[in-house]
C-alpha cells in the first residue's frame, strides 16, 4: 500500500515554481530558461515543442513550471495539441471545453479560444475529441492560428504526445522551431529515447536542449544545495 | 447497524432488471434475508431506458408496497458516460451530490478524464463495477481516485462472477484497499441474484471488520445523509 501511495499523482493544478519560489526545483528550471534564453539570442525559436518518449514522463508538468517562469518576462502562451490525452486545462483548473478542435471546426470565435490563466500566460485547451487527430494537426488554419499567434505573442510553447506511443509528435515538427525534449529518470530504456531523438533529427528541426525530470535527489547531501537553500 | 446497497435494479419495469411489482418485493425480500436496510434504487439511463417519469411513479407505488417490511428506500441512477456528456441535469443519488457512472467495457473510455470535468462542478462521481473495466492499469485506479468513488459488486468479491478476470481485480483493490464501496448489482432472484451479505463476511474475515464496515455500510451512508440538492 505504501509503494502504490507514492506513485505519482496528477495534480497538475499545482505548480512548484510558484508555490516554492526558492526550492531546488524551482532553481533547476529558472537554471533552464536562463539555457533557453542564451540558446535564443536571435530570437529564432518562437514556436517551441515539449515532448517525451513515453507518457508520464513529466511534459505538461514542465510545460507549466516553464510557462510561468517565461510569463514573468515575456508574453507566453500555450497550446494543447496533445489531443488524444489533453491535459492543459488541468494547469488552471478548467474544463476542456471550446479549444482548438472546436475553434478549428469554426464552432467558437477567437476570442473565445484563447483563455487567461491567473498566473499570467495565456493557455488554449485541445476541446472536443476527434477521429480524426492526423487532420486537425495538418490542417492550414492550425498554421494560420499559430502564425497569429507569433505576432501577439514572445513564446508558443506546444505540449504534444509523445514520440514513441502516436505519429502526432512527428507531424506537429513543421509547426515549431525547436523542441525541448523530457526524459524522466528511470522511466525509459535508453534505446527508445535514442530512436525516438533520432526519428526527430530526421524531421528538420533543432532539439534545443533535454531536460531531466523527476530525479531523486539525496536529501541534504549537498552543502552547495543547502547553502543557497538557506539564503 | 445493517448493510446498505447502492447499486442494484430492483426497481420494476424500467430496465433489464425487476419486470413486475411481484417480482421487486420477492428481490426486496430477498434483500432483507441479506440484512439490508437501506436501498439506493439505481435503474440504468442509457439509449435503452431514457424515462424519467415512469421511473417516479413506479418508485411510489413500490415504496408504498414496501410499507410494512422493515426497509428504506431511496432513488438513485446509474448512468451510462455518454449521457452524461449531453445532458445538464443528473439525476444523482438521493438528490445528492454522488452520481453512479458506468462505462464501457470493451471501448477504452477516458475514465479519470469524465470524473475530473464532473467534480469540477461539484459533483463527487462513483465509478460502478470498476473491476469490470479490464483496460485499466494499476496506476489508473490511483488516478481516477483522486476524483472519483470506486465501487465492486459483490458478486466478484465472491469470485463468482463469469469473468475470470473480474475476481482477481476485485481480490487485488480490496487487498490493497482502494475500493470505496461494495454492491449488489442485482437483476433478479436467480440468475443475478442479491449476495450482499456473503460478500460482507467474506471481506470482513479476509480484510478485517473496520474495512469492511467502511464499504458496506458508512460510505453509503454518507450517501443518504448527505442532501445537499443542487
Amino acid at each position: 500500500m505504501k509503494l502504490l501511495a507514492e506513485k505519482r499523482s496528477s495534480n497538475y493544478g499545482y505548480i512548484e515554481t510558484r508555490e516554492n519560489p526558492n526550492s531546488f526545483t524551482t532553481e533547476s528550471i529558472q537554471k533552464m530558461v536562463i539555457n533557453l534564453e542564451y540558446a535564443n539570442v536571435d530570437k529564432k525559436y518562437k514556436v517551441i515543442q515539449v515532448t517525451s518518449t513515453l507518457s508520464g514522463e513529466g511534459k505538461t508538468t514542465l510545460v507549466g513550471n516553464l510557462s510561468y517562469l517565461l510569463s514573468q518576462k515575456y508574453k507566453v502562451v500555450v497550446l494543447d495539441l496533445d489531443l488524444r490525452k489533453p491535459k492543459i486545462h488541468r494547469l488552471a483548473n478548467d474544463t476542456n471545453q471550446d479549444g482548438l478542435t472546436d475553434y478549428l471546426l469554426n464552432l467558437i470565435p477567437l476570442e473565445k479560444l484563447i483563455r487567461n490563466h491567473k498566473d499570467g500566460f495565456d493557455y488554449i485547451v485541445a476541446g472536443q475529441k476527434t477521429s480524426s487527430v492526423s487532420n486537425v494537426l495538418n490542417s492550414k488554419k492550425l498554421e494560420e492560428l499559430i502564425n497569429y499567434l507569433k505576432e501577439k505573442y514572445d513564446y508558443i510553447i506546444l505540449d504534444t504526445p509523445p514520440v514513441q506511443v502516436n505519429a502526432d509528435a512527428l507531424s506537429v515538427t513543421k509547426l515549431g522551431d525547436g523542441i525541448i525534449y523530457v526524459v524522466g529518470y528511470d522511466i525509459v530504456k535508453k534505446g527508445l529515447i535514442k530512436d525516438a531523438v533520432n526519428s526527430l533529427n530526421r524531421q528538420n528541426i533543432d532539439i534545443i536542449g533535454i531536460a531531466f525530470t523527476q530525479v531523486m535527489l539525496p536529501k541534504r547531501k549537498n552543502k552547495y544545495y543547502y547553502y543557497y537553500e538557506s539564503n | 447497524m445493517n448493510l446498505i446497497d447502492i447499486h442494484n435494479h430492483t426497481l420494476f419495469g424500467v430496465d433489464d432488471g425487476a419486470k413486475t411489482l411481484d417480482e421487486a418485493l420477492l428481490m426486496i425480500d430477498e434483500a432483507i434475508k441479506n440484512n439490508i436496510s437501506h436501498i439506493v434504487l439505481t435503474p440504468h439511463y442509457n439509449k435503452r431506458s431514457h424515462s424519467v417519469n415512469t421511473v417516479l411513479k413506479h418508485f411510489d407505488e413500490l415504496k408504498n408496497a414496501v410499507k410494512d417490511r422493515p426497509i428504506e428506500l431511496y432513488l438513485g441512477r446509474e448512468h451510462k458516460y455518454y449521457e452524461l456528456e449531453k445532458n445538464p441535469v443528473y439525476y444523482t443519488m438521493h438528490d445528492s451530490k454522488h452520481v453512479l457512472i458506468e462505462f464501457d467495457t470493451v471501448l477504452e473510455n477516458p475514465i479519470e478524464e469524465i470524473c475530473y470535468s464532473l467534480s469540477l462542478k461539484g459533483y463527487k462521481p462513483i465509478v460502478a463495477h470498476i473491476e469490470r473495466y479490464h483496460y485499466l492499469t494499476k496506476e489508473d485506479y490511483m488516478l481516477i481516485k483522486q476524483y472519483a468513488e470506486l465501487q465492486i459488486n459483490s458478486n466478484s468479491v465472491l469470485g463468482l462472477s463469469s469473468v475470470k478476470k473480474d475476481n482477481k481485480i476485485a481480490k487485488y483493490l480490496l487487498k490493497n484497499k482502494l475500493a470505496d464501496y461494495v454492491a449488489s448489482d442485482t437483476h433478479d432472484v436467480t440468475r443475478r441474484n442479491n449476495t450482499l451479505f456473503q460478500a460482507y463476511k467474506r471481506v470482513k474475515k479476509k480484510y478485517g471488520v473496520q474495512y469492511a464496515n467502511t464499504l458496506f455500510k458508512e460510505n453509503a451512508k454518507k450517501i443518504i445523509e448527505d442532501q445537499t440538492i443542487i
